[in-house]
């Protein structure tokens, strides 16, 4: 790559860094100016579009979380009758009745159950593995990871977001960070960023990492109601025969989810 | 000291999308920016649009890394508020020699140099982009990282990095002139 192609490309990582200020920004962005043809500025300002075109698209997600805090706000009050209320009293017996016969003798809960089981099994093991080390062998990372893990089996998922958002800073050995951060969302039904997590986590090599994700994955989907994206993952882990969730998989699609 | 660690927390829990914190700072800066956005002459319908794009733009600058907690939230949100409100009743900005003030101010004029056309269309079809491609785009141009660090996130070389991004980005161009 010759020098001014290598000049160009430093300069627009520096542009788009996180952290060089809008000051600084100002500058790059002139010395670009001065440096691009007439072609090359118009990619950089396609770029800048780019960028620009990203930052919306969050904020049209956090405008929608936003009007739902407003919506929370305005809780309307309602005057109920004593006869009304005995009729709701009714409706909500039958309700739990039929939670209740649902949770217990659906095969599909069954099944969910399991996978719950299967899940907690993965932490203690994650957490178990990182206990591995030689005598007096100090690393803070394997010790922060298995605290947050620690802590999200113990129901404590905001704590454990938070030790592991740091980690993710560091950004080291981190698909095993983000699969917990995962676990993690989906525990909290937090599932905006999920399925594109997960969806980069199965691609990895590394099959104790994968294999987890793909399950998460077929749970999201399925909670979802996106059924048919489930079944397609479904079919595909049972077709492996060494996969960890192979069985339950086969045991979901025979219950036809 | 405490506070500050609070607030060190919250700025966390704010990176990883956590609903309930969000919720919770929007609610507890509310009425405090409303006041004072009054006190500068906004309308109480103007001060409430005014704070949730004020907040939206907060977030933003949390999750792209832009603020990291140089100043107490409260002011750092109340600061974004007044700057969206000068510019909307186009009154002269407040001079002022804070640092984190200035990159508000500086930021707040860089929002007029785009084509609203190319950000719509650019939107669309990212949603159209395969995952991979969006999550590269998005590290590099929106999270501001470096090639370097996605490439050591991703476990990738650089050089791999740095060529995807190119493919993906044309990609995109080829996506939206067959468009």
């Amino acid at each position: 790559m010759d020098n001014r192609i290598s000049k160009i490309e430093e300069l627009k990582e520096i542009y788009f860094n996180a952290d060089t200020s809008p000051k600084d920004k100002l500058e790059v962005k002139s010395q670009l100016e001065q440096l691009l043809s007439k072609e090359e500025l118009d990619e950089f300002q396609y770029e800048l579009h780019l960028s620009k075109a990203l930052e919306e698209q969050e904020k049209k997600i956090l405008k929608q979380k936003i009007s739902s805090f407003n919506k929370d706000n305005n809780v309307p009050v309602i005057i109920i009758s004593y006869r009304r209320m005995i009729s709701i009293a009714a409706v909500f017996a039958l309700a739990a009745f039929g939670i209740y016969n649902f949770a217990f003798q659906n095969d599909s809960n069954v099944s969910n159950g399991k996978y719950l089981a299967l899940l907690e099994d993965f932490q203690k093991e994650s957490s178990g593995k990182l206990s591995l080390r030689g005598n007096g062998t100090i690393d803070n990372f394997k010790d922060s990871l298995k605290t947050g893990i620690n802590l999200s089996m113990e129901g404590k998922y905001i704590e454990s977001n938070v030790i592991l958002a740091t980690l993710l800073e560091s950004k080291k050995r981190n698909e095993l960070v983000l699969l917990h951060l995962s676990i993690n969302d989906y525990m909290q039904e937090n599932y905006d960023k999920l399925e594109g997590r997960l969806t980069m986590l199965i691609e990895t090599d590394n099959r104790f990492v994968s294999q987890e994700s793909e399950m998460l994955l077929v749970q999201l989907y399925l909670n979802q109601d996106m059924d048919e994206n489930a079944k397609l993952l479904l079919k595909r882990i049972s077709s492996e025969r060494n996969h960890k969730y192979s069985p339950l998989a086969k045991e979901y699609l025979k219950n036809k989810i | 000291m405490r506070n500050l660690n609070e607030e060190e927390n919250t700025i966390q829990r704010l990176i990883v999308d956590d609903a309930m914190t969000m919720r919770d700072v929007y609610r507890k800066h509310k009425n405090g920016c409303l006041l004072s956005l009054q006190k500068l002459g906004a309308s109480l319908s103007d001060a409430e649009d005014l704070y949730q794009e004020a907040f939206v733009a907060f977030i933003i600058n949390v999750k792209k890394g832009s603020f990291r907690g140089e100043s107490k939230l409260s002011t750092y949100i109340n600061t974004i508020a007044k700057y969206k409100f000068f510019n909307l009743s186009k009154k002269p900005k407040v001079r002022t020699d804070d640092i984190s003030e200035m990159n508000i101010a500086e930021e707040e004029k860089s929002e007029l140099m785009y084509s609203s056309e190319l950000i719509d269309e650019l939107g669309i079809k990212l949603e159209a982009l395969d995952d991979k491609c969006r999550s590269l785009l998005r590290s590099y141009y929106f999270k501001g990282l470096g090639l370097k660090s996605i490439s050591t996130e991703m476990g990738l070389s650089y050089d791999f990095i740095r060529q995807k991004k190119k493919r993906c980005i044309n990609k995109l161009k080829g996506s939206i002139t067959n468009a």
